[in-house]
Order: C-alpha cells, then structure tokens, then sequence
C-alpha cells in the first residue's frame, strides 16, 4: 500500500504536533490522509461514473515494464461543476495479463459496472489517474431510503483527522457530496 | 468489525480468525484484489476480499535485498535501509499468535548471501531473473500522486494459485522527507517499512486505525514502529505456528540477479540443484530464535559464494 500523505499534511502534522507541545502516548495516532481540499484541488474532474470493460496491459513506466489497466468511465454527472467527455479513459497501476497479475496496495479499486464516484487528475492526453489513488474513489451504496451515499474504500474514522477527504465524503449522498466539492472550489482549492 | 488494541485475547480469537476472516479487521490479499474481473469475488463492509486465493509465499519462504545507494537525498544509508527492512521483518516473525507461538515463515537475505541490489528500478522480468527489492526514490515519482503517496508495494503474483513471484518497494525519498531519527520525526523510515513489510508478507490494509496496517500514515508519528494485535492476527492467520519452514536459496522465478533486467543470474534452473540447503533463516518461533540468525545467514552467504565462483 501506498501511505498516503500530502506535504500539506505533512506541515499539518507538523504544526499539530508542537501545538500540542507533548509526545503522543503509544498508538494514538493522528491520521492526516489527504484532505478533501487536496483531492479537490488535485483533480481536473469529480464524477459519478460506472466504469466499463477494463483492458490490462504490459507498459513501460519509470524506465520499467509494469501491468497497468486502462478503464472506460461512463459519466453519469459531474460533482465539481466541469465538463468532462461522456466518456473517460482512467489507467490505474496492476491489472492482470494471462496468469500473472500485479497489485499495487493502495490503488483505487475500480470495477466493471460498479458505479462510484471518483476524482480524477490529468496523467495524459485524455487520460486521467484517481487522485490520491483509493482515496479518491467512492463506490455508491443504496441506502434504505434508495439514496445513493459515497462508501470509503476501508477506512475506519476513530482517530482519522476531520478535513480527511473519507472522512468528510464517506456516507455522504451524491448532491451532499456536490456542495461539499463546490465549496471546496470556491474557497479556491483550485 | 474494528477490534480495539487489547481487546481481544490473541489466544482465544486466533483460532476463530483463521476461519472467519470477514469477522476480523485485519485483512489478506487474494486475488481478487489483483484481477478485477475475476469472478465470484466477495467482500466484508471493510471492502475486504473474503474469496479468491491468498496470496502466499511458496513453502512460507521468501527473500529480499535492499538497493545499493540508500538515499543519498536524505542521507540515509544502506545500512541504515538494511536495518530497517531486517527489523521490521523481524517484528512480524515476533507477532504473538498466542501461547508463546509465533508466525511460521521464513526470510533469507540476499544482500548477505550474495550482495546488495544494483538495480535501482522496480521491475518483474517474466522470462528472466528477478530480485525483491526495497529501494529509495531520489530522483523521481513516475505515478499518480507524487506528493501524498510516500511509498509502495508491487506484488507480482500467479493468478491462479495466489503464489508470489516478486516483491518490491518503492519509497518515495523524491518527495517525501524520509526520517529515522526518534526526535524531528517528519515521515518515519522504521513505520514505512514494518507497514510495506505487511505488504510484502501478503497482508491488505487494515480497517484498525491503530493497526500498522492501517492504510494511512500519522505525520511525525512512531506510532506504527509497534505491531498491533490486529497486525498479529492478520500475520499468524497468514502463516500460522507450525514447524519452521525449510528454504533452499532464493528462487525466484528463473532465478536470482541483483542486476536490472536479471542479467548476471547467480541462480537459476542450472543452480537449482542446491535446493533445501541451510541457509534458510527462520523467522517463525518453533525452533524458539524469532529473529534473523546472522550466524546462520552467512554461512549460507560462504556456502553460495563458494559456489558461484565455481560456476
């Protein structure tokens, strides 16, 4: 798994750390991943999309061959307020080729009709990566009520920092998930 | 379901755990977290796989080197990376499973029983030889999230069977300040490399915020330098207390190079015919030892170097 953290965060901890002037006792950890205002400003679109028939690939990638996969995003809406294509190509690292595969913990899990909402940064032309990796991709669960709320990839909230981007997306409806992106813009996180 | 640090006796759950691993927070990569399309895939509100083929190491042996150059940007040394890679393993050979037991696997030291990795590349030859490589990234981030992703893990692995072929790491030194000091901790060498080493011994993230597992890191924390005891579930339901496995030398698949692209392979389908020597290193705690023998380790490294001069 990647760990994640954004120099941001890192200056965050930082200062959190002296503001609190004392050594944190044993396994209290202050999780500071990437912070909605981060994802936001990483990405060029957030979208609620299903993504389609993946295709996985042997590529050269830092002077080396890895498997990458290229998936199709349908876009179903946009949460940020862009026009992105209908349609969106993403490559995230691992896939399978024959019977090797490779997996890179941490990536986001992107699966065939599986809709979710996802923020997306330019890796390309017309090629896009999930920002901050399975940080930035949001399956969508049903609620009782049909409500289409945003599901974390696991994470557990009891020692997570409030402005963590799962923490403030996670369980959220789509149109919460809109105005909370919207404000994020508008306080320039662009 | 989140199981608190403490809150559970390692005795009395392991033996649920091995069994129930939707009831547990700690989670095992299978292959479902490879293949996307495979099917018949499940998973528990954590979004753990609960099908598919754990990953495993064949006979519960595996290798790794550490990359010659450490990170001259940071200032830390191969030995310094050398240290850490081998602690941390150690911690993971030391998990408690309960009554005194430990994990059952086994590591072998490359760098010892050959010599440090020249390559400075993560890589998988399919057709060619192959090193578990733990390496700094000075220079360059050639992924998505150069800024937040501080480090990662590449398993390549049989799909089929769940049976790793390679393993390396990348820590992203270009970006990130990489410390490994107690004091001015700013991202902490000892926590990066005991969670890639959970990675590496086939372990997904953990739903535990506490557990070193857990996907994200604490800025300026040691906290996850300490294993949890959801750390130690998920590594004794992976390898459970049994007899210390027996290793021959490092096979990878068409052998072992510490040159990039497999050139120069020191073993390989002609020097396979020292299989199941003694220079296996046991992590796992039946023989008593849960550390790595450095005495055992070299004569293995004296024994191998004998025979590559012959070659």
């Amino acid at each position: 798994m990647p760990f994640m953290l954004s120099r941001r965060s890192l200056l965050l901890g930082g200062l959190t750390a002296l503001a609190l002037g004392r050594t944190r006792p044993a396994h209290a950890s202050l999780f500071l991943p990437v912070t909605l205002t981060d994802l936001v400003g990483l990405s060029q679109h957030a979208v609620v999309a299903t993504p389609g028939v993946a295709t996985s690939r042997w590529e050269t990638m830092g002077g080396r061959e890895r498997i990458v996969t290229y998936t199709p995003l349908r876009v179903e809406s946009v949460l940020d307020g862009t026009s992105p294509s209908s349609e969106l190509m993403v490559r995230t690292l691992g896939g399978r080729v024959g019977d090797i595969g490779q997996l890179v913990p941490g990536e986001a899990p992107l699966r065939e009709n599986t809709t979710a909402a996802l923020f997306l940064e330019p890796v390309g032309s017309n090629l896009f990566g999930v920002t901050a990796m399975a940080q930035g991709h949001y399956q969508l669960m049903a609620d009782g009520k049909g409500l289409r709320r945003l599901k974390a990839n696991m994470i557990s909230f009891a020692k997570t920092t409030p402005a963590a981007a799962v923490v403030r997306l996670d369980g959220r409806t789509v149109v919460e998930v809109e105005g909370l992106v919207a404000e994020e813009v508008a306080r320039g996180a662009r | 379901m989140a199981l608190a640090k403490g809150s559970l006796g390692l005795a009395t759950c392991l033996g649920l755990l091995l069994v129930a691993g939707s009831a547990s927070a700690f989670c095992r990569t299978t292959t479902c977290d490879v293949d996307s399309k495979q099917t018949g895939c499940t998973r528990d509100d954590n979004m753990c796989a609960t099908s598919g083929h754990p990953l495993f190491w064949p006979d519960n042996c595996s290798w790794f080197g550490v990359q010659k150059d450490g990170s001259p940007l940071r200032h830390i040394t191969y030995d310094q990376m050398h240290a850490a890679v081998t602690n941390a393993f150690t911690k993971w050979g030391n998990a408690d499973c309960g009554s005194g037991a430990k994990p059952s696997f086994a590591l072998q030291d490359t760098d010892v029983l050959y010599a440090p990795i020249e390559c400075a590349q993560r890589e998988f030859n399919k057709t060619a030889a192959n090193a578990n490589t733990w390496m700094f990234r000075d220079t360059d981030w050639p992924y998505v999230d150069s800024t937040s992703t501080i480090a990662l893990t590449t398993l390549s692995v049989e799909i089929s069977t769940g049976r790793i072929l390679d393993a390396d790491v990348e820590i992203n030194s270009f970006r990130t300040n990489i410390t490994t000091s107690d004091v001015n901790v700013v991202a902490d060498l000892e926590s990066i490399v005991t969670h890639e080493s959970g990675h590496f011994l086939g372990l997904a993230h953990s739903a535990v915020a506490t557990a070193t597992m857990y996907y994200s890191y604490s800025p300026s924390s040691v906290n996850i330098r300490t294993l949890d005891p959801d750390d130690e579930l998920g590594i004794c339901a992976a390898y459970p207390p049994g007899a210390a496995p027996i290793c021959g030398q490092p096979e990878p698949i068409y052998g072992f190079s510490e040159q990039c692209g497999g050139a120069d392979p020191v073993t390989g389908p002609d020097t396979a015919g020292d299989k199941k020597s003694s220079c296996a290193v046991s992590l796992g705690a039946t023989s008593g030892s849960g550390a790595l023998g450095a005495g055992v380790v070299l004569a293995g490294a004296a024994l191998v170097r004998r025979r590559r001069k012959t070659m």
